[in-house]
């Protein structure tokens, strides 16, 4: 699953019209459009300004689904030193107004320019802090709350430089908004696209093994006995990916036995 | 090796070692951060995926530069007296060891290098003033030579030690990077220590390190050198064909030697804190180490059913002890459980084996 975040609609209509997203109508809280990008499904959200928006945005999305997800802020931000329309991944998101950080482990290699990102509660003007700082006004909500549904690695902002000492926020209007948002599509494409093995090889590690829904269908479980069950069958795959289990597993009349039958099959396996 | 990024603690940024790694690291972001500790192990963070493309880490150490070695965990006998300690330059390895504790511990797998080496030797200097003369151990969280080629830390660490009366030290390593230990003239209180397991269990198992030939080839150079030598087979790991696989790795290893060469020899069987035990099934639920077992866990601690604990460290011991004898022989995190052995090393607990 990919969730993209964006705050503005001339933000999010590049993405639908590029990935054909379909805008879910019945839905209510956010404007939330869905598709797919190859064979990830995307989930695509609006919050409109500020970070309240954005934590609240992220939240919503999460409460929506329990599995393994890429999770990309979208959008425009000021820069000092770049000039409109480059294109920057945040490795550093700094909230200025509580002093936090985050840092967005680079696991993948970024197909653009990374840089600080600095989230502010109005748009910056000034552009003080270094040349190497772009600043946004949703980024840490973003990255903060999405850190409480998924590991960091797959929380990332991604900004196309919008406004300057050169090009005052001012002048940004819908229309430019959306031509420098159809400039990010590609990019953020690129990201997912990289970070799509480390991706794969979390959800390999969480998929639920061969045999698990089935056998728990076959018996009553409690937590402690569903949690051991599947821990013996991730075994059973590490050990003897292909094996047959044994007969008494099937013939087996509770989900204790199924576990007692699996672990000395395996104990066995393990002697031998 | 990849390192995504270079995290510069504000501090440290000035500082000359930080200075020459950034322009030797110069193809990648550089990012300021307050402490180590905002980019460290913090929440949400998954060893396993930052294994794939660690950060580097400089930051400045703080305190705790020396600490005494957990008890049991030591090569003294004799004129190093019986102080044992460790420190940590470096935290995390490039090597990926499916039973390595590192991963247990840390939810990051960023280096973290503290530049600030000369306050550790100087730690090493009023420790030894202190408690008399005793061991250091380098390579308790990191592998102590695998990085050198950026850090230079090893080769600082061997001036400063030779200044030092009474200071031993170890660098514990799996690497081959043995340039630094080459280019200078050997001493007494140094010590290199190459870890090793059998050919095939390091094949299946250690996941960039330098294949057996290879640490033994360097181990070889470097012992003509004039260094001491340490081995360490810890932990000891089943296999296949345990016994000739360990006989024709101490074969192998013992011949490269000259016995006057040979300083000392550890061993401990596979264990580790339960809860890391567990971090790490969750992280390679799919790695036959891991799931192969047979693993026991008893009292906070996982590692292999007594029995069979015992008859493969009492091979290993035996085979050691026959060919090398006593002297130099130090088993450690030997527990009561792996039974009797004729070695004068009492009976010995550790939280868990080094990462190296």
């Amino acid at each position: 699953m990919l969730h993209v975040l964006v705050a503005l609609r001339p933000e999010a209509a590049p993405f639908v019209d590029a990935w054909k997203l379909r805008h879910q109508d019945e839905v209510r809280g956010f404007d939330l459009w869905c598709g797919d990008l190859g064979d990830l499904p995307v989930r695509l959200i609006r919050t409109g300004l500020g970070k309240a928006r954005m934590a609240a945005g992220v939240g919503w999305l999460a409460a929506l689904t329990g599995s393994p997800t890429i999770w990309l802020n979208a959008g425009i931000a000021g820069h000092g030193s770049l000039a409109t329309g480059e294109v920057v991944l945040a490795h550093r998101v700094l909230d200025v107004s509580s002093g936090r950080s985050s840092y967005p482990p680079l696991v993948f290699e970024p197909p653009c320019e990374t840089c600080e990102l600095r989230t502010v509660d109005v748009p910056e003007t000034e552009f003080l802090g270094g040349n190497d700082v772009a600043f946004d006004m949703e980024g840490s909500a973003f990255v903060e709350a999405a850190l409480r549904f998924s590991t960091a690695e797959f929380v990332h902002c991604l900004k196309i430089v919008s406004d300057g000492p050169d090009a005052p926020v001012g002048q940004l209007d819908r229309r430019r908004i959306r031509r420098l948002a159809a400039e990010l599509v590609p990019t953020a494409a690129e990201c997912v696209n990289r970070l799509r093995p480390v991706f794969d090889e979390l959800q390999s590690c969480e998929d639920d093994p061969p045999d698990f829904h089935r056998l728990l269908g076959l018996h009553h479980y409690t937590v402690n006995d569903r949690l051991q069950l599947r821990r013996l069958l991730q075994r059973r795959s590490a050990l003897a990916p292909g094996e047959l289990l044994p007969e008494d597993v099937e013939s087996a009349r509770r989900g204790k036995d199924v576990n007692r039958v699996l672990r000395t099959w395996l104990d066995e396996f393990v002697s031998e | 090796m990849k390192i995504s990024a270079v995290y510069v603690e504000d501090e440290v940024r000035e500082h000359p070692r930080t200075r020459a790694i950034l322009a030797r690291l110069h193809k990648i972001p550089h990012i300021s951060c307050t402490s180590w500790s905002e980019v460290f192990n913090r929440r949400s963070q998954n060893f396993r995926l930052q294994k794939r493309r660690p950060g580097l880490i400089l930051a400045w150490k703080r305190d705790g530069y020396v600490l005494p070695t957990p008890e049991g965990y030591g090569i003294s006998r004799g004129a190093a007296g019986d102080s044992n300690h460790y420190f940590s330059h470096l935290l995390n390895c490039p090597y990926d060891c499916r039973y390595c504790f590192l991963q247990g511990m840390y939810r990051s797998a960023h280096y973290v290098l503290f530049v600030n080496y000369e306050r550790f030797f100087d730690a090493v200097e009023s420790t030894v003033g202190r408690t008399g003369p005793g061991w250091f151990f380098s390579g308790y969280d990191a592998d102590s030579l695998a990085l050198e080629r950026l850090t230079g830390f090893a080769s600082d660490a061997l001036t400063a030690f030779r200044q030092i009366e009474g200071a031993h030290l170890e660098l514990r390593t799996k690497s081959t990077q043995i340039g630094s230990l080459l280019e200078v003239e050997p001493f007494d209180r140094a010590v290199v220590a190459w870890s090793f397991t059998p050919d095939s269990v390091s094949g299946a198992v250690e996941h960039g390190v330098p294949s057996v030939t290879r640490r033994i080839n360097a181990l070889r150079r470097v012992a003509e050198r004039g260094w001491s030598i340490g081995l360490r087979f810890d932990p000891v790991l089943a296999c296949d064909d345990f016994e000739n696989a360990y006989r024709d790795l101490f074969d192998q290893i013992l011949d490269a030697i000259p016995d006057e060469r040979l300083h000392s020899v550890s061993l401990g069987p596979f264990r580790l804190p339960t809860a890391f035990f567990r971090r790490l099934e969750k992280l390679h639920p799919d790695d036959p180490l891991v799931a192969g077992g047979p693993w026991q866990a008893r009292d906070g601690m996982v590692s292999y059913p007594p029995e069979l604990e015992q008859r493969w460290v009492g091979f290993v011991l035996d085979e050691l002890r026959r060919r090398i004898g006593e002297d130099r022989l130090f088993p450690c995190g030997v527990t009561a459980a792996t039974g009797p052995t004729s070695s004068p090393i009492p009976e010995m607990e550790l939280q868990s084996q080094s990462s190296v």
